[in-house]
């Protein structure tokens, strides 16, 4: 087996051991069709006071800019649906926010991933990113295969729909 | 580092299906994929930081007080969501349990505590009341 292919399956097997339902890999390139529908979306104005996503767009449309000398983007889904419900006359809650921050959860784990990779690899050059870097999850998501981009702009998998959280 | 790469996904299940457009409380969901953020429930109940919501939007919220999940909900490809196996992931039991009257009687300090790991932070005690009273606005 090649080194990457050795790497890639190495990677994809520790992604399971941590508990991310899906991971798929892509090459790191510019992201030239999504540049200019992000561009004419906050041209139009429809990100509304969300002022940040105006921020690093360059970045944001290009890995190689946020992490130089980066090679592949790995993206990872966590599946969050919840088995219960709230009550009916309760005020409702998005269900990604019914247990502890995701961000929280999910930067632990990258950080683990991270080390688990070194530990096995070498020490590669990498970032994990869960909203905390202008990274554009769903594009990277539907790169590697993992799904498409639904009319509703949620990621959706065919096996398990879109109640997931993205990161890289 | 290098890797081998999966293929893209190249089809689109969505097909003529408009569930998700037809069923948006504010109509954010525009033709050719495109989402207004600037319409969206989410956006208005934890991104926008104004004390005072769009009055264009009363009676539109459809009772949901921090996010929204109806196109999600409506999407015929989530009859096939499975509970997730991440136990920090499992609800707090406040978010199943609490009433409308709980929550509008909650001190910040009662806020604080139960919510202390929650994504809700990120509306503040300021934000959920602003939107529990909006919500509230709606029904009179």
């Amino acid at each position: 087996m090649s080194i990457p292919a050795t790497h890639t399956l190495l990677v994809k097997q520790l992604s399971k051991q941590l508990g991310f339902d899906y991971c798929g890999i892509a090459k790191a390139v510019p992201l030239d069709e999504d540049a200019r529908k992000l561009e004419a979306w906050l041209n139009k104005g429809m990100h509304g006071q969300m002022k940040y996503m105006e921020n690093h767009f360059d970045l944001r449309v290009d890995p190689t800019k946020l992490v130089p000398g980066a090679k592949s983007v790995i993206t990872l889904l966590l599946n969050y649906f919840p088995s219960q419900q709230q009550n009916s006359d309760a005020p409702k809650i998005a269900k990604y926010a019914y247990g502890n921050d995701y961000h929280e959860i999910i930067r632990a784990k990258l950080n683990e991933f991270l080390f688990m990779i070194r530990e096995k690899i070498g020490d590669i050059q990498g970032r994990g990113f869960v909203d905390s870097a202008p990274v554009l999850e769903r594009s990277w998501a539907k790169k590697s295969g993992l799904g498409w981009v639904g009319k509703n702009g949620n990621l959706i998998t065919k096996q398990n729909g879109s109640y997931f959280l993205l990161q890289h | 580092m290098e890797l081998e790469y999966d293929d893209p996904f190249a089809k689109d299940f969505c097909g003529s299906c408009s569930k998700c457009i037809d069923a948006c409380p504010t109509d954010a969901i525009l033709p050719n994929k495109v989402v207004d953020g600037s319409r969206c429930i989410s956006y208005f109940t934890i991104e926008l930081k104004e004390m005072l919501l769009p009055s264009e939007m009363h009676n539109k919220f459809d009772n949901w007080m921090f996010g929204c999940d109806t196109c999600q909900d409506v999407c015929p490809w989530n009859r096939f969501s499975k509970p997730t196996t991440e136990a920090a992931f499992n609800p707090i039991p406040e978010v199943l349990n609490l009433s409308t009257k709980e929550w509008e009687s909650m001190t910040e300090e009662t806020f604080k505590k139960i919510f202390r790991h929650s994504p809700m932070k990120r509306s503040k005690f300021k934000g959920i009341q602003r939107n529990l009273s909006f919500l509230q606005q709606q029904q009179s």
